[in-house]
Formats: C-alpha cells, structure tokens, sequence
C-alpha cells in the first residue's frame, strides 16, 4: 500500500488530536482538510488498525485475540467515544476483514469509528521504547515495503521469523 | 470393535457348526479374542479402551482451549495507564519516510556522474569524487535524521 503524504500528514495530525482528545482542533482539521481528504485518511486507519492486531497476536488473529485486543483499546486512556464492540466489529469485519466501513457502521460511525480505533489502538499497543507516532512510522514504512515485495518472499520471511529466538 | 464383530460375524457365519469348540477352531481365533471369554479380561480391556476415550477426548478440549485463547502478548503489549498518559501529552511530529532518502541520495549521485561523463566537465576520476562525495553527504544527513529522531522525539507538531 503506497503512502500518500497529501493525506498521511493530515490522517497523523488528526490522530494525534483524538489520542490527546482535543476534540475541537480535531474538528478543526477535519473542516479545513475536508472530505476528500478525510475519505482518504480511513484506508490508511484500517491498515495501520489491521497491522497492529497482527502485530500484538503474532499471527492472524483469531476471534479471541479480536475481543482481547478491542477490551484493551476500549479501555484507553484517550476516553473516546467508542466502544469494545464498535472495535471489535471495525477490526474483524472491516479492518482484517471483506465488507466495507458503510456496511458495517452508520453514517455517524463512519469518519470516528476508524479514527477513534486507530487512535485507541496505536496508544494501547505501542512498543515501550517508541512514541506512538514511532510506531505509526514503522507502520508506514512497512507498508510501503510491502508493497514493493513479491508475496514469493513470504515463506523466507515466515521462516525467518520463525527462527528467530 | 470391528474384530468383535467380526468375530461374532465369523460365528454366525459359520451357523451350526457356531458351537462346536474343537482346538481346530480355537486355533484359528486370534489369542486377542481369546480374552474376551473371560469376564475378568473383558472388564481390563473396557476399562483400558475408556482410558484411551478418555484422553482423546481430554486431548481435544486441550486443543479446542489454546486455539480459543488469545495470544499471551497481547496482554504483554498492552501498555500500562500511566505509559499511556505519559506518551499521550507529547506532540507528533511528521512521517520521514526510512529509504526514501537514500533511493534520492543514490539516483542523485549516479545522475551527477552520469552528466558529467556525458559532458566531459570533469576527468573520469573527479566525477566520481564528486558523486561518492554527494551521496556520502545525502546519506549523512539521513543518518543525521535518524539520529534526530531517537533523541528529539517531542519535536513540537509541524
């Protein structure tokens, strides 16, 4: 997945904004950006939501591990508003998942929920030693490589990792 | 099971002659089958057979449990409260994309060597100079960056 900074650069500031719940200078951005750019910030938080459940399960992640992981996240420090079961839902259905944001929430639920979660999921689990923008910048990084992998290297890499002690 | 019914199976077969019990018959019923006409033996057996039952089964919930608990890090990542309060006041800064840099760096110096070759503005020796000094001086500042980075994480919002 390339990483567009026209959208990157706004998608960090809002996030930051939701983790540090300056819920008006969040609004703020949002209107000055508008909603192109707000459109094209969700993707981007579905896949920095998505890398960090494989992340922090160290494996594709099973419906416990889903429900493990919203619990922690729903009970961030961010005081958010959304709950264990919106990001349960987000993460299995959407984020990990085939059906579309649209589908799956209401209208209301639409620019938050993957906001909001990101914002929770990125707070909860970043590594001990990084900052959570860090951490959002590992995320990137990676997806850019990604994209720039053939999926032949994936059992090297598989491998890799399962040797690694 | 299928060998007792296919010892009784055997026996029904055989119809009339079911009770005649002469040692040509009782030499051809394998010695396991034997056991079984001893209530003593059957009961082992049963009892040995449960066992076996027993632990498939336990064996299975065993599986079905690991397979249905989350992952043991997950609660490891989880940061605590006070971390997160901690990492939450301080500000962002932007994305510095990690290769990006470099991939500039390089087509940059093999672009200066290029043109030069082509022009002849300088020696073949110099050019190269020029090229190795101006990728050395583009991957220092990535470097420089990095280290940026590591020490100066609270950068105020760009």
């Amino acid at each position: 997945m390339a990483i567009d900074p026209k959208i990157e650069q706004p998608t960090r500031k809002m996030l930051g904004h939701a983790i540090r719940h300056e819920l008006e200078k969040l609004a703020a951005v949002v209107e000055a950006e508008g909603a192109e750019t707000v459109a094209g910030s969700i993707p981007l938080c579905e896949f920095a939501s998505a890398y960090i459940a494989i992340d922090v399960s160290d494996r594709w992640p099973t419906d416990a591990d889903l429900r493990e992981i919203a619990k922690a996240a729903a009970e961030s420090v961010t005081r958010l508003d959304i709950t264990e079961r919106e990001i349960y839902e987000y993460l299995g259905r959407v984020a990990l998942g085939l059906e579309k944001l649209d589908d799956v929430f209401s209208v209301e639920g639409l620019a938050t929920v993957p906001l909001f979660a990101t914002a929770n999921l990125l707070l909860t689990f970043c590594p001990a030693d990084k900052e959570w923008w860090e951490y959002l910048d590992q995320i990137w990084d990676s997806a850019e490589a990604a994209d720039r992998t053939s999926l032949a290297v994936l059992p090297a890499l598989i491998l890799r990792a399962h040797k690694q002690p | 099971m299928r060998e007792l019914h296919a010892w009784h199976g055997d026996r029904r077969h055989r119809g009339a002659d079911a009770g005649a019990d002469t040692a040509v018959t009782r030499a051809h019923d394998p010695p396991k089958h034997e056991a079984l006409r001893h209530p003593a033996a059957r009961v082992a057996e049963s009892l040995e057979y449960r066992e076996i039952v027993e632990a498939q089964l336990k064996f299975a919930e065993t599986r079905a449990e690991t397979r249905d608990a989350p992952a043991g890090q997950i609660a490891r990542r989880r940061t605590s409260a006070e971390s997160q309060e901690q990492k939450q006041g301080n500000q962002e800064r932007s994305w510095l994309p990690s290769d990006k840099t470099m991939q500039v760096a390089a087509g940059t110096g093999v672009f200066v060597s290029s043109v030069a070759d082509a022009v002849h503005v300088l020696p073949g020796r110099w050019d190269a100079v020029v090229a190795s000094f101006l990728g050395a001086a583009v991957a220092g500042v990535a470097w420089g960056n990095n280290r940026w980075k590591d020490r100066n994480g609270n950068r105020p919002e760009d």
